[in-house]
């Protein structure tokens, strides 16, 4: 990106940065919660209450509350990108397009911005969600009490590997799903009827563990194989593959469309 | 012969089955106050949105200095512009959203974004957050970004929302200024006053289509 992207790029994270730290504070006091509420369950460690707050644990065993946890993050972080539309890409760009005079570097500016919320948010939740979850429990492995299922290695490295393959699954597939925003918001020409949509896939990813969507896939890591120590890494791969593919195409959409602002009846 | 600035040609403009308008055809010419009435929801928004190349038109073509929009160039150059209600960051000051756009193009510097806050009247208010600006301010905020960088064409829809007495007669003495200056203005506005005083020409949406109405 030139200078002129550097310029727009800072002026929209200018808008973004309160919004978005209200927000991940809001999603920090549910991970507070969630971790507070996880302690109720005996002998679990650091790495189980993590890996919980991922939906890596079996669908039907989860109750209402886990299944909330789950969800609210992705949900907090698809209402901040439905504002940075409106804005960066709706009234803002009013002012700042005709004197970029470029429409694919303002939206590659802006989805840029996005990517950046995305990677921040989730590197804040992630990180204080470990920190907590290490002041109230032990043990950096998966215990039996949630993972009856896995036979998982307890060497460092695995623990590592899980961090960064739930945190890399994490930041791509919201990335899919908000591409899959803008571009139904694009088109629509209305505001939250790509929320609604992203909504209904989390939604469908929730309601039926036991098939592949690779689209919001990520909100149950249990699908992604990401636990296992058998070293199968294909459903995770094939999740980063369908993803970054289908994100490529909707950006390539989105920048091809003929309307430059997102204009909203 | 005067220098024709914008020329519309056989411009229309659908949302799927809704016809906004249909075959617009008009020339600008330099240093003059164009005026767009209708009622409300009649395309002068959506009209100043293709203009500014902000939108694009179901058929027909918009010159800007004889280059096609959307072909020849994607934008108009040396364009202000104020559609609808004005975006701004509401956490920085006024003076920090005027330095912020102003650095996108880099032709003017600080001196010129205080001179011009100060000729929209919020030299005082400068350094206030934009969420504490009333209305009136935000407006005159959105006027001072239009204005800012010396446009060649200044394309205005409802500039005068908000403002009081004393901010539209400034604006108004402002705009016959920019016009002197060889400025060409297009205005959209309700208020048949601020249209009467300011315009040379006026044209009307009337029926999808736009017709001329008054010629001094």
């Amino acid at each position: 990106m030139n200078k002129l992207g550097l310029l727009v790029f800072n002026y929209n994270l200018r808008y973004i940065y309160k919004k978005l730290i209200i927000f991940t504070f809001l999603s920090l006091a549910l991970s507070i919660f969630n971790v507070v509420y996880n302690s109720y369950f005996q002998n679990i460690t650091i790495l189980d209450s993590v890996v919980l707050s991922f939906g890596g644990y079996n669908i039907e065993n989860m109750n209402i509350i886990q299944t909330m946890l789950v969800f609210f993050p992705y949900i907090m972080i698809a209402m901040v990108i439905e504002m940075y539309m409106d804005n960066m890409m709706g009234k803002n760009a009013i002012f700042t397009l005709p004197r970029i005079m470029n429409n694919k570097l303002f939206y590659t500016s802006n989805i840029i911005s996005m990517l950046v919320v995305i990677v921040m948010f989730f590197f804040i939740y992630d990180v204080v969600l470990y920190g907590i979850s290490s002041l109230i429990f032990s043990g950096t492995w998966i215990s039996n009490v949630f993972y009856d299922y896995t036979k998982y290695n307890k060497n460092l490295y695995s623990i590592y590997r899980i961090l960064f393959n739930m945190y890399f699954a994490q930041i791509i597939g919201t990335f899919t799903i908000s591409m899959v925003q803008l571009y139904i918001t694009r088109v629509t020409r209305k505001l939250y009827i790509g929320f609604v949509v992203v909504f209904v896939i989390y939604i469908l990813n929730f309601s039926l563990p036991k098939l592949n969507f690779y689209l919001g896939e990520h909100i149950l890591i249990t699908k992604l194989n990401v636990l296992s120590n058998n070293y199968n890494h294909l459903p995770l791969y094939l999740f980063f593959a369908v993803n970054i593919i289908f994100s490529i195409l909707l950006i390539l959409l989105t920048i091809k469309n003929k309307e430059t602002i997102i204009d909203i009846d | 012969m005067d220098e024709i600035v914008i020329k519309v040609s056989n411009l229309s403009k659908r949302f799927k089955d809704k016809v906004i308008f249909e075959n617009v055809n008009f020339e600008l010419t330099k240093g003059k106050i164009y005026g767009f009435t209708g009622y409300n929801g009649c395309g002068k928004s959506v009209l100043f949105k293709i203009l500014s190349g902000l939108m694009s038109s179901t058929d027909g073509d918009v010159f800007i200095h004889n280059k096609k929009l959307g072909k020849d160039i994607d934008f108009p150059p040396d364009l202000g512009v104020i559609i609808e209600s004005p975006g701004f960051l509401d956490d920085y000051s006024g003076y920090y959203n005027l330095k912020y756009l102003a650095s996108i193009r880099n032709i003017i510097g600080e001196k010129e974004i205080k001179d011009v806050l100060k000729l929209v009247g919020l030299e005082n208010d400068s350094n206030k957050k934009v969420k504490k600006y009333s209305l009136g301010m935000r407006q005159r905020l959105a006027i001072a970004q239009a204005i800012m960088e010396n446009p060649k064409i200044l394309i205005l829809d409802e500039p005068f929302n908000g403002l009081d007495k004393n901010g539209v007669i400034n604006i108004r003495n402002l705009l016959f200024n920019l016009k002197k200056n060889g400025t060409t203005i297009l205005i959209a506005s309700h208020i048949s006053e601020d249209i009467r005083l300011l315009c040379d020409e006026v044209f009307e949406f009337d029926n999808s289509t736009l017709v001329k109405i008054i010629k001094r």
